[in-house]
């Protein structure tokens, strides 16, 4: 073996190019001089690096004794037990580390190899003790490393809870891709879109895509699934049945903002359960980014906000269950959904702060709200405040049922000196997760005043282990007893802010600009509308909206026609008992969204002409239009559906 | 759109691997088992295999972290330990043994023990290494920081020119094969930062380039003091050795030819629904063409991300016809550079073509109000987008900047009469990219990392690099060198024809010569010189001549420009040249220095030494004195100025002496022509003078001799143009018609023709090339003894001579005696010009131009070979 190799130069450490990685890797290795060995004891060998020291020093394993591609080695192995070697060989070897600023390994300096099993032996204990030393050392560390993690857990569990009780913090816009005419993307059953946004995904708590066409059967459910483009970390899914999807805006909460994960924000959609569902999302303009969804983002701070999040899959990769005791509030939409039965009248001007008001006449009345998601829940809560009118003997009683069975909160009425008045349900383990919620009106005296009203501030699911001692033997309501109330209509229009400016009146008009934040309507929402409201011809509500700059953009395509030395504009007046419209409403959105700021106007009215003192005065009158319009705006879209 | 890599389940592969990563080691052993846990956790299709560099560590951890890894996965990490030497070596020495460890590894990846990966990180970026051409060297991720969280975009095309003025490839970069087979390694010595930067530059060196991932998932652990930190302290220091270093990267030509591929200036719409993105007018078609929607894209992200994105600062809507006209008659380039200016202080530059007289060429500047007219608009890419944003529009009679381009009377063209007018075409760019950026405003952010890179500017980088901006709008082609030829002004003066003959020389060699113009509005060009100068250029720079106010050098002016901006503009219109010479213009001495340290070859000619009106001797030679050291030679014209250059302290070996010539190639047969007629031996003697009517002339001279010997002996004709107002009244009563200039040849050959005599009065000259072109056509040539005609005349042998020291009568006496004595003797008149003609025909140009030429262009070789040139593995 050695009188095939003939050196190149002297005094270097050559190895079998072939085995290079072996020598740094999977070690320990013994270095054993060829003097000492072969042949080695069985079980040796692959954990014994051979070295023949000779002009030039070579190391090689046992298996490639016969390698012919010996070449400098860039490096000396550096994972070794110890090095075995006759005496003669142990300064050659200690030269080897030295000359390259290195400390040599433990030498064995032995005559055979069976001299050496001692001292192997016993470095080897050395290095073991030294790995269980280090194992305990690192056991150590993650035990403190765990108790850290325990408490900074728990702290942040009673950090969230504490703020899921608080009021939402709005919601920022961060992203707003608008659906462009005829461009759509449609997913179909098994198949799966993918988009990235050049958007963060930290503090992300909303999402919104844009429907433009539907058919989808009763077991179909899109999927969508929210991730860090980066990673490919999940941070939500959900899974929204088909019948709950709808032509326009649908939006998606997450039950918390995304926290601290900055990636980039990338969704996949699918359809699922059903082969032939197709769902069309609208493609928006991306700027240069092709085939990008229309898409609204929208991020809040951390904590900031916990809605109760519509078909949100908790057990998704990634999303972790909010701590027990956190309150979700149920969305604006579902509580549009309630359905009123007996006495009580929609009121479309929100008593400020509240997601619904009604207005109560005496006798008994019911709200009902059916189909309300509430896994891994413990209790709901609904909170009401007063309104305007007496009602001290008004009682109210909260209960939940489903299958059958149900829990009451029991009668309660405000006290005298509160405002709210909030009424909560302990779940049983008997109730599955989909419960009717109906809050029972008794008016009592408050028809002495002609009328009060009562608001919903808001409906809130708190997280938690249901308690099995509970028992739903409470009295089930049954609907069907109460008649429907008049003009059955859900209110199903909120809002976050109304600011008003710029009034200016003179004796044949008066006008208001307004801007609307946070309208919500029909799964979609608008995060900014500005248009101007008019008080003309004695009497008469005209509202008029602009395009251009300073004017977001709010219809999907412009319905004006008419144009003044300001730019475009689109007129709406009331003409009688029904709107005139000075335009065309092209698509399904405009004309959802045209519907639900009318039907919003009186509460528009309301807040607006309150703010501005030189046009409270004549409040009376711009009320009285203002409902007039409603009227006529809810009958003519009415009619236009029909 | 963008599609990410979909999450794959995880493999764990024990094949070969065919990425490897080193990870040097010191001083973070806690940190590694993060880094050595983001390996294990890549999902990829092929093997991973990392090398651990323990460099020299004194903390036992780090061994004991990196052993226990490789101990547990055998094959796929390996520990080696060195003796500390710094980061560049140990990563070094993890290098050579990953490329020989594993053979089959096509890309190396580096992380830092600190930093640790996203689970798709590597696979995405080994697809995105494998989908690009064989030159992307590396793929290059954005800097997402945890510890103290800051997101920084490193998006957009690589670029090389941004890349020199800072590092934005971290060193977590995945790098192909083979870079390292090309021998690049980091710089063992370079132990205070920037050795990453240094390494890229080097692979840029080499022809390879960079290439962003978006969305990477790399992670880059930002503490309060990093290596990062510590590098900045010592940044302007290591920053300019290792700039330095990079000779190849850092050569003017080379930055000016990565500016002009990387960020050419101009956006050209000719109408044709396309945007040319080009770096030289003269070849549209040698830059970029995209349709208009997506130059405005292109147009909304530079806006937005100007960091990342770039969009030529200047567009230029141009009908078609006239830019040919523009280009034909050589202006092309000096309307674009102009333009740059003038939209640095003016939204808007627009261009009229007026039409001057034959041989006329003219660039001037006006104050003017909208667009009527106009043949070429120009805007700043950044005015249309500020405009944009503030939903701003042209007003139709705002004001603008107009360049007034005269073309000769022959270059009539017609405007491109199909579709839109001019304006039409404006208008309609504006508004898109007004839509382009209302639409945008609506729309997503570009980006949400922050992007705090330097704006892709090639100003910018020119001008930290080099020190000038405005760069001439100027392709160097291979091979072809450019020469440059600066003048204060081009009428018909005799230097201005000698160095039309200059570049007809030179461009018959091979070369591209180009006229610089620094004083008039205004230029008269030879047919000769029109046809030899590739472009034409005013300078156009308010008071670019100025001199400065009291700094003299030994009495003599100096420039004022060299302190001023506007010296960076001139730097950059001249710098692309690789040779020019000066003929009297005081800006280009104040930037000469300049434009020698950036590789130009400098000479500057003199022609004579005037006489202020006080007799003492001033002039162009003693102008160059104060800037000698800035030029590489100094052309003289006769040996009495190469010995005055001498005694003034010249080194001798700066000057070449390049005798003048005639101004034009004799017409056919003119010479015998000349000689058969001077052969007559009846009628007058017909005296000739040819040149300007200005003083210098000794005009009253030259009366007083007309005075003395009209009648029928003598005739005589006058030809010339006063250059100064009231210069030539001296001939007012001689009763002599003057006869307008002449500057055809043909018209030249009729006139020396017709002499037999070609009388000069001068009291200085230098060599007058009338002198010259009278001689070869056989016309005795009588001058007085002043600048170098003594050196051109031999008297009484091919010519005559009257001695300018003496007093005026004796001067006119002289020169009267002479005329009548050859109005006499015609024999004499013949044997003169006979010997002045056999003289004359040898004097040739290109003759006397060869050593020179020869001499410049060995210097213009050995300054190619001394900078390295800059490898292009995409021209491989």
């Amino acid at each position: 073996m050695t009188s095939s190799f003939q050196p190149l130069q002297p005094g270097r450490a050559l190895v079998a190019a072939r085995d290079m990685a072996r020598y740094f890797s999977g070690g320990p290795f013994l270095l054993v001089s060829t003097r000492l060995a072969p042949p080695l004891p069985p079980g040796l060998g692959a954990e014994t690096i051979l070295v023949d020291v000779g002009r030039d020093i070579r190391f090689f394993f046992q298996d490639s004794v016969q390698a012919d591609d010996f070449a400098e080695a860039p490096q000396l192995p550096s994972d070794l037990l110890a090095i075995v070697a006759t005496s003669a060989e142990t300064a050659p070897l200690r030269a080897l580390w030295t000359e390259r600023g290195l400390v040599a390994p433990p030498l064995i300096a032995v005559a055979s190899l069976q001299e050496a099993i001692g001292p192997i032996v016993a470095r080897a204990k050395e290095e073991i003790a030294a790995a269980a030393v280090r194992h305990a050392e690192l056991q150590r560390a993650l035990v403190a490393t765990r108790a850290e993690f325990e408490e900074t857990r728990s702290a942040m569990h009673g950090v969230m809870r504490t703020l899921s009780h608080r009021y939402a913090v709005k919601m920022n816009l961060v992203a707003a891709v608008a659906p462009l005419p005829a461009k759509t993307a449609t997913v179909e059953a098994l198949e799966t879109l993918q988009r990235v946004y050049p958007v963060a995904t930290e503090g992300v708590t909303c999402l919104a895509l844009h429907i433009s066409a539907l058919r989808t059967g009763a077991k179909a459910f899109l999927r969508v699934l929210l991730f860090g483009a980066e990673s490919g970390r999940m941070l939500g899914e959900w899974r929204r049945p088909g019948d709950a999807l709808c032509d326009g805006w649908n939006s998606f909460d997450l039950p918390t903002p995304v926290a601290a994960i900055r990636e980039t924000f990338a969704i996949a959609v699918s359809l699922i359960g059903d082969s032939e569902s197709t769902v069309s999302l609208s493609l928006g303009d991306g700027a240069g980014r092709e085939g990008l969804f229309a898409i609204r983002i929208w991020t809040a701070d951390a904590g900031g906000r916990f809605p109760h999040a519509r078909h949100w899959i908790w057990s998704a990769p990634g999303a972790i269950r909010p701590p027990s005791g956190t309150a979700s509030l149920v969305d604006a939409d579902t509580i549009g959904r309630i359905v009123r039965r007996g006495s009580i009248e929609a009121m479309q001007d929100c008593v400020d702060g509240a997601a619904a008001s009604y207005r109560i006449r005496g006798g008994s009345s019911l709200l009902c709200l059916q189909g309300v998601s509430v896994p891994d829940a413990e209790a709901i809560c609904i909170e009401l405040m007063r309104g305007i009118g007496d009602l001290n003997s008004a009682r109210f009683n909260l209960t939940v049922q489903a299958e059958g069975r149900g829990l009451a909160s029991g009668w309660r009425s405000f006290g005298v000196a509160d405002n709210t008045l909030k009424l909560g349900v302990s779940l049983p383990t008997t109730l599955p997760d989909t419960v009717d919620l109906y809050l029972r009106i008794e008016a009592g005296d408050c028809a002495a005043s002609g009328f009060a009203t009562v608001a919903i501030r808001h409906i809130e699911v708190v997280t938690g282990k249901r308690d099995e001692s509970l028992v739903d033997l409470d009295e089930i309501v049954d609907p069907g007893l109460i008649p429907p109330s008049p003009n059955e209509e859900p209110v199903a229009v909120n809002f976050s802010a109304i600011r008003a400016s710029n009034y200016t009146e003179t004796d044949k008009y008066a006008w208001l600009q307004i801007t609307v934040d946070g309208l919500s309507f029909n799964g979609r929402i608008e995060d900014k509308l500005k248009f101007k409201v008019g008080l003309v011809d004695g009497g008469r509500i005209s509202l008029e909206f602009r395009q251009g700059q300073n004017w977001p953009r709010i219809f999907e395509q412009w319905p004006g026609r008419r144009q003044d030395r300001f730019g475009e504009m689109f007129r709406v007046t009331r003409n009688g008992d029904e709107l005139s419209i000075a335009g065309s409403l092209a698509t399904e959105a405009d004309k959802n969204l045209l519907a639900a700021v009318c039907s919003l106007l009186p509460a528009i009215v309301r807040s607006g002409v309150q703010n501005v003192p030189a046009a409270k005065p004549r409040l009376p009158a711009w009320l009285e239009a203002a409902h007039a319009f409603a009227v006529a705006a809810r009958r003519t879209f009415q009619d236009s559906a029909g | 759109m963008t599609t990410v890599v979909a999450p794959r389940p995880l493999q764990t592969t024990q094949s070969a691997p065919a990425l490897a990563i080193v990870i040097p080691a010191f001083k973070q052993p806690g940190l590694l088992s993060e880094a050595l846990s983001s390996i294990l956790n890549q999902k990829a299709s092929f093997g991973i295999g990392a090398v651990v560099v323990d460099d020299g560590c004194p903390f036992a951890e780090t061994r004991q972290t990196a052993i226990a890894f490789a101990r547990a996965n055998p094959g796929r990490i390996c520990y080696v330990r060195t003796q500390n030497a710094g980061l560049s070596a140990a990563r070094n020495a993890g290098i050579g043994l990953a490329l020989r460890a594993w053979p089959a590894v096509a890309a190396l990846y580096l992380l830092d023990a600190d930093n640790r990966m996203q689970p798709d990180f590597l696979a995405r970026a080994f697809a995105l290494l494998e989908e690009s051409p064989p030159h992307i060297g590396w793929i290059y991720p954005d800097f997402d920081m945890f510890g103290i969280p800051i997101n920084h975009s490193t998006r957009g095309p690589y670029s090389v020119l941004m890349h020199l003025l800072e590092n934005y490839c971290e060193a977590g970069s995945l790098i192909r094969r083979s870079v390292f087979d090309a021998g690049i390694r980091f710089d063992e010595t370079m132990r205070t930062g920037q050795e990453d930067w240094d390494f890229w530059l080097q692979a840029a060196t080499a022809g390879f380039r960079g290439r962003h991932l978006p969305q990477s998932g790399f992670q880059y652990r930002r503490r309060v003091e990093s290596m990062l930190s510590d590098g900045e302290g010592l940044r302007k220091t290591s920053v300019v050795q290792m700039r330095r270093k990079h000779e190849a990267l850092t050569d003017p030509r080379t930055l000016r030819a990565l500016a002009q591929e990387e960020m050419p200036d101009y956006a050209l719409d000719i109408g044709d629904g396309r945007l040319r993105l080009i770096a030289d007018p003269m070849v549209v078609d040698d830059g970029r063409a995209v349709d208009k929607a997506t130059a405005w894209h292109e147009f909304i992200e530079a806006a937005e991300r100007p960091a990342a994105r770039f969009f030529p600062p200047v567009l230029c809507v141009a009908d078609a016809a006239a830019l040919t006209a523009l280009t034909v008659n050589k202006l092309v380039r000096n309307v674009f550079w102009l333009a740059r200016i003038l939209l640095r202080d003016h939204p808007f530059v627009c261009v009229r073509i007026d039409q001057g007289e034959p041989s006329q060429l003219g660039l001037r500047v006006a104050d003017e109000r909208g667009f009527s007219g106009a043949s070429l608009i120009f805007v700043s890419t950044r005015t249309a987008s500020k405009m944009a944003v503030s939903r701003k529009k042209q007003d139709q009679d705002s004001a603008v900047k107009c360049l007034y381009a005269t073309l000769p009377a022959a270059a009539v063209f017609a405007h491109s009469s199909s579709g839109d007018t001019l304006e039409q075409r404006f208008e309609a760019d504006m508004a898109a990219m007004a839509q382009a950026i209302a639409g945008r405003a609506e729309g997503l952010p570009f980006d949400w990392r922050k992007d705090n890179r330097m704006q892709r500017s090639a100003d910018t980088a020119l001008s930290t690099l080099m020190g000038f901006r405005t760069l001439y709008p100027h392709l160097k082609r291979d091979g072809v060198r450019d020469f440059g030829v600066i003048l204060p002004r081009c009428e018909f003066g005799g230097i201005e024809r000698g160095k039309g003959n200059y570049a007809h020389v030179l461009r018959a060699r091979g070369w591209r010569p180009h006229l610089f113009l620094t004083k008039p509005q205004t230029a008269y060009l030879s047919p000769l010189a029109f046809e030899a100068f590739e472009s034409v250029n005013f300078v156009s720079i308010e008071a670019v001549e100025k001199t400065h106010p009291t700094r003299q050098y030994f009495g003599m002016w100096t420039s004022d420009l060299a302190k001023r901006a506007e010296a960076d503009d001139v730097t950059g219109l001249l710098a692309s040249m690789d040779a020019i010479i000066n003929n009297h213009s005081f800006a280009a001495h104040a930037v000469a220095a300049r434009l020698r340290r950036l590789g130009v070859r400098m000479t500057v000619g003199v022609h004579m030494t005037e006489r202020t009106p006080v007799g003492t001797p001033l002039g162009t030679p003693h102008s160059i004195l104060g800037y000698e050291y800035a030029y590489d030679g100094i052309i003289v014209i006769s040996e009495m100025l190469r010995e005055w250059c001498i005694g003034q302290g010249v080194p001798v070996e700066k000057l070449h002496l390049v005798r003048n010539a005639p101004s034009y190639p004799a017409g056919k047969g003119m010479i015998l022509r000349s000689l058969k007629n001077k052969k007559r031996k009846d009628g007058p003697l017909n005296v000739l003078f040819l040149g300007r009517l200005d003083r210098q002339k000794g005009l009253d001279r030259l009366a007083e001799i007309i005075r003395r010997t009209r009648g029928g002996m003598i005739a005589w004709r006058m030809v010339g143009k006063s250059v100064i107002e009231d210069a030539g009244v001296e001939l007012d009563d001689i009763d002599i018609g003057i006869e307008p200039p002449v500057h055809t040849p043909e018209e030249l050959d009729a006139l020396y023709e017709w002499a037999d005599v070609m009388i000069l009065t001068s009291r200085f000259e230098g060599v007058p090339l009338s002198i010259l072109e009278a001689k070869r056509a056989g016309c005795v040539a009588l001058s007085t003894d002043v600048g170098a005609v003594r050196e051109n005349i031999e008297h009484g042998a091919d010519g005559l001579i009257v001695a300018a020291d003496s007093d005026e009568e004796t001067i006119v006496r002289t020169f009267c005696e002479h005329l009548e004595r050859l109005a006499r003797d015609r024999r004499l008149v013949r044997a003169i010009g006979l010997r002045a003609a056999r003289r004359g025909r040898r004097v040739r140009w290109d003759r006397n131009l060869e050593n020179w030429a020869e001499q410049l262009e060995a210097a213009c070789d050995a300054i190619s070979r001394s900078r390295p040139r800059l490898a292009s593995l995409r021209d491989a």
